[in-house]
């Protein structure tokens, strides 16, 4: 069984839609089974890919992610973005980017940020008069800022599976994420004269602002100190993580006040079901990604990609057209897990910083999100805008330019992502 | 018909049980990762044993709520060419999943028995925790899983309703 038989028996099973670990593990158990490797390398490989200290940083984000709302938090970061932004022509607009980008310091995951300020922004936008799809479509690009952002859950899988250092990758994700800021911005203020986006007509007297800016001055603290804890080596990513869980629980039961035990309770149950899903996940494709490896396909897949081109720059455009495909059809944790070792050993052949080819490959993945057939991000939009999910794939294209801007100017100028940890670390 | 029903009730209810066991890893993870923190930044010491039961209550977290993943329909599924199906093919493929689920499990517990055989008694670094404790919530997870899939195999093969995959 040659390795592209196997990459061919998971996607036939995935789509007859056998759970993608299922379809992905029992792939490579066949190609164990039949080229007579002892079958204990399954379990070995399954249980050790969960072995790992680095992954509890994974299971902690995503209890943040849970906990925003219990704590209070996502509503005062709102509130927050809403004081600096709110008042100019597509001020919302403008809020939904800046509370993403705020939010992407805390939570690190493109779903949870959706799932916690999407229905809050979409309601706000659309009060104020955004149509709804325009609302759900500005929503679902801003929360590709989530896992660029530090700290990023897509980030900490790619570092343990490239054996990367997880740091420097999630430090290189800060200059791109205000990059895409930026990006985002444009098009918020190109849009917002170009289809007259309506603006805060309601001024707030000064005691109000200054009230609204000290409740939510530890809230938009957050991503600060989280950053800055990282930058000057306070936390390793895993640490970052439980910090950040027992900040906000502080945050939420003591300067909020809105955490109670029912709240933590169904945080928690949400947190062990998204990480079991995922964990699955990442532990079938660990024995996926051996097969693959046994069977010499990152060597083929390098001499296939080394043939076409040598140079960087060529490569990495060819990764994100490739990337840019997967994200259309596949789950970005099990494409991460996938096409991570495949990926990795051609362009680092070729040149390429692995620091700055983990951002591209995030990046592209989380795009990837947003592109249907398969964008977990548009689902999960269309779940809180109501806003169908074919309506969606059909009204999100324009709002995708920001975002592949933002790619091409991460793949092309190297240094942004490498610039920081480089600075960081005294490469 | 008293018998199986019985019999599935405890498998679901089996499956509860491991969601407070997941639950519990939750919050020991949370708990020993910050208490690395402190003692990490505050009295300059590292115990290799708080990250290695970490790690342990990670693998059980894991590994023990797949059952329950599974009766939920939680798994994730590419439903690009299924969810245009009728419902009969539907749920024959629905069945094929949960037929492939099983078998799946059943090489899974076969490598991890062949597998302990071997190593079963050798210790971890940290706490000394034999591999046989140290991966047991996988193979207890995963033989759950076996009489989860197997059970919603049986049910999708009957016509009647149950878990599968979203």
């Amino acid at each position: 069984m040659s390795g592209f038989q196997i990459v061919g028996l998971f996607l036939l099973l995935s789509l007859l839609g056998v759970p993608l670990a299922v379809s992905m593990g029992l792939s490579a158990v066949t190609y164990i089974v039949l080229a007579g490797i002892p079958l204990a390398t399954v379990a070995h490989r399954m249980g050790n890919a969960l072995n790992s200290f680095p992954l509890l940083a994974v299971v902690l984000f995503i209890f943040v992610g849970s906990l925003l709302n219990a704590t209070g938090i996502t509503h005062r970061l709102y509130e927050g973005a809403k004081l600096v932004v709110g008042r100019v022509r597509g001020g919302l607009a403008y809020v939904n980017v800046l509370a993403n980008l705020v939010m992407a310091g805390i939570s690190g995951a493109a779903l949870a940020d959706i799932g916690a300020l999407g229905s809050i922004q979409i309601k706000a936008m659309k009060e104020q008069g955004y149509k709804e799809e325009v609302a759900a479509s500005i929503t679902v690009a801003a929360a590709t800022l989530g896992p660029i952002f530090p700290p990023s859950i897509p980030m900490i899988i790619y570092a343990s599976v490239a054996e990367v250092s997880g740091i420097k990758l999630l430090i290189a994700g800060i200059v791109p994420a205000l990059v895409i800021t930026l990006c985002l911005c444009v098009q918020v203020w190109y849009f917002a004269r170009k289809y007259h986006f309506p603006r805060e007509t309601h001024v707030r007297p000064w005691r109000e602002k200054l009230h609204t800016a000290l409740v939510a001055l530890p809230a938009l603290a957050t991503p600060v100190i989280l950053v800055g804890g990282l930058l000057f080596g306070w936390f390793g990513p895993t640490e970052l993580a439980g910090f950040t869980v027992f900040y906000s629980l502080f945050l939420g039961a003591v300067i909020y006040k809105e955490l109670t035990w029912e709240r933590l309770l169904t945080g928690a149950r949400d947190t062990v079901r998204a990480t079991a899903t995922i964990m699955f996940i990442v532990s079938s494709a660990a024995i996926f990604a051996w097969a693959l490896t046994v069977e010499q396909v990152p060597a083929q897949m390098s001499e296939l990609l080394l043939g076409f081109s040598k140079d960087p720059v060529v490569l990495l455009m060819l990764v994100n057209v490739i990337l840019l495909i997967v994200g259309m059809f596949m789950e970005s944790i099990a494409a991460i897990m996938v096409m991570t070792p495949l990926l990795v050993p051609p362009l680092y052949a070729a040149g390429v910083d692995p620091v700055h080819l983990g951002v591209v490959v995030v990046l592209n993945l989380m795009i990837g999100l947003l592109t249907p057939p398969v964008g977990m991000s548009l689902y999960m939009v269309s779940i809180i805008s109501n806003v169908s999910f074919s309506r969606m794939a059909r009204v999100i294209w324009p709002f995708l330019v920001p975002l592949l801007v933002s790619l091409l100017i991460v793949t092309l100028v190297p240094s942004i992502s490498t610039w920081l940890p480089d600075l960081m670390f005294k490469k | 018909m008293a018998q199986p029903t019985a019999r599935v009730s405890l498998i679901g209810r089996t499956a509860q049980v491991c969601e407070y066991v997941s639950l519990a890893c939750l919050a020991v993870i949370a708990t020993l990762i910050f208490v690395q923190i402190l003692l990490r930044n505050f009295a300059s010491l590292a115990y290799a044993g708080i990250e290695e039961l970490a790690r342990f209550a990670h693998i059980n977290l894991v590994f023990l709520l797949v059952p329950l993943l599974f009766r939920e329909g939680l798994h994730v599924k590419i439903d690009l060419l299924t969810h245009r199906a009728g419902p009969k093919l539907k749920r024959v493929l629905d069945a094929f999943a949960a037929l492939l689920t099983t078998v799946y499990c059943l090489f899974f517990l076969v490598s991890e028995y062949q597998f302990m055989a071997k190593n079963g008694s050798v210790p971890s670094p940290g706490l000394g925790i034999p591999n046989i404790v140290f991966f047991a919530g996988a193979y207890l997870g995963m033989a759950l899983l076996f009489l989860t899939a197997a059970e919603t195999f049986l049910q999708k093969a009957r016509g009647q309703a149950g878990g599968g995959g979203r």
